[in-house]
């Protein structure tokens, strides 16, 4: 029993620490990544919808699987592929969605 | 009123009843039914508004770019939302849903309205809307209740004043049946009473053998006669005669009777054969005794051969009479104590007697066993 909470910690630590060195040192703003969170919940609505679209955008950036704005795409473009392996990135995603999902807002 | 007449009525109301009755059931249930759609479709229109204005208070918190909010909530509605994949978002419901397949449906006495919703505002994609549903049958079952037992008083006033109003013809009728028969029988009485007094008193003079002969026969008709007489005045009065019960010593009644056929027995060459084994008493009423004996002497008389013999047995409380004449099948014996039953149209007589028999045997609970082979006779027990 011990042994598995070490483990569940240890995970945690571990997608938080990608989640803040690989994501939020550049999308540092709070209000950026609620932002980010609302978008994809509006058009994916469930946990497993939401973190599978963000995986594959940040591995395969387009105008098309983009939730930003047509005029931020024209204006701004869309991101390079990310270099992060499939299970950091997963990880990241995950410690994000726990982070800043919507359904944390209802007290 | 007689108990034929009663027995139609009835027959005719619980007829007019069920029928009617039935009518009112299928439409009290359609209408109910009817009811409770409308009701239905009331409260799914009410609920889908509802759960347009929580989309709308997720919209505008979803907007806002809210960290923290209340869940927003309609006096006296419960909600739910969930996510594209069905799983619960957030929740006010008292029974949690897993899943569903209609849009509308009732589950634990609440209506649950399941409203899909695009753009997924906080996530939603299903708004679950709960209501309590009312008891539809309770909300109509007084006045419907009250409508059936109108309709029935109605329909029962006015199937009697139709039965009677249907059957006043066939009622006259009987009654005038009844008044001819009455006044018939009493005219028989005292011609009957006078042949067969005149008779007596002749038989105590000295008379030629020839013409005692053709008295002999004119007393057995008279004896016929009286006999059909008690039998009518009997079911005239529908049993209902003064009754006297006493304790009658049975064997001494079947000697009389027997003296009584005396005649009817010898103008057949019929041998009686009485084995009396006991005394035995019966509390029963004297005349009424005699219907009952005499009915089964007489159609012992009436349907043996000539020259036979009619044999009558007492032991302990147990009277049988059995005669040698053509006896019955087991279908005619099942339809013997029918009135104005007769197998036989060669004899006389209306078909009265076993009719009788079997009311007093019933009045008196007395047993009757009849035990007959065609072509070899016929025998009555009675168990006292």
């Amino acid at each position: 029993m011990r042994h598995i909470g070490f483990l569940v910690i240890l995970s945690l630590w571990v997608g938080a620490n990608n989640f803040e060195s690989h994501c939020k040192s550049c999308h540092g703003m709070e209000r950026q990544l609620h932002i980010f969170m609302h978008r994809y919940t509006l058009k994916y609505s469930s946990q497993e919808r939401i973190q599978k679209a963000m995986f594959e955008y940040i591995k395969n950036p387009q105008a098309s699987n983009s939730i930003m704005p047509l005029g931020f795409i024209t204006h701004w473009g869309v991101k390079k592929p990310t270099t992060l392996d499939d299970k950091t990135l997963k990880e990241a995603i995950g410690e994000y969605y726990r982070l800043y999902n919507l359904s944390k807002v209802w007290e | 009123m007689s108990n034929a007449h009663k027995k139609t009525i009835i027959n005719v109301l619980i007829l007019y009843l069920t029928s009617t009755l039935l009518l009112l059931g299928v439409l009290v249930y359609g209408y109910y039914h009817y009811y409770q759609e409308q009701e239905q479709l009331r409260y799914q229109t009410n609920m889908k508004a509802n759960a347009k204005k929580l989309h709308v208070k997720l919209q505008e918190i979803h907007n806002t770019l809210a960290t923290k909010a209340s869940y927003p909530q309609c006096k006296g509605v419960q909600s739910a939302i969930y996510d594209r994949d069905k799983n619960l978002l957030h929740s006010t419901l008292h029974t949690q849903l897993s899943h569903w397949d209609r849009e509308f449906f009732q589950k634990n006495g609440y209506f649950y309205l399941v409203y899909e919703v695009t753009p997924y505002y906080m996530g939603a994609a299903f708004i679950v809307i709960e209501q309590k549903a009312p008891k539809f049958w309770d909300s109509i079952s007084t006045t419907a209740m009250l409508w059936v037992v109108l309709i029935v008083i109605v329909l029962l006033a006015t199937s009697i004043f139709l039965v009677k109003l249907i059957l006043k013809p066939l009622r006259d009728n009987l009654k005038l049946l009844d008044q001819f028969i009455r006044d018939t029988t009493h005219e028989l009485n005292t011609p009957v009473a006078t042949i067969l007094t005149n008779i007596e008193l002749l038989s105590r003079l000295p008379i030629e053998p020839k013409v005692q002969t053709k008295i002999d026969r004119i007393k057995v008709g008279a004896l016929t006669v009286s006999n059909i007489y008690d039998d009518l005045v009997f079911l005239l009065l529908n049993h209902q005669t003064s009754v006297q019960n006493e304790n009658l010593l049975l064997s001494g009644i079947i000697f009389e009777r027997l003296g009584y056929f005396d005649i009817l027995f010898r103008a057949k060459s019929l041998r009686v054969v009485y084995e009396p084994h006991n005394e035995f008493e019966v509390n029963m009423d004297r005349k009424k005794l005699i219907r009952l004996i005499d009915n089964i002497l007489s159609n012992a008389i009436k349907y043996t051969q000539v020259a036979t013999t009619i044999t009558i047995k007492l032991h302990n409380n147990r009277l049988s009479i059995a005669d040698e004449g053509e006896g019955m099948t087991q279908e005619e014996i099942g339809k013997i104590f029918e009135r104005y039953t007769r197998f036989n149209t060669s004899q006389g007589g209306f078909g009265l007697g076993y009719n009788i028999i079997y009311n007093i045997a019933k009045e008196y609970n007395i047993a009757i066993t009849i035990d007959s082979k065609v072509g070899e006779g016929t025998c009555v027990i009675l168990d006292f």
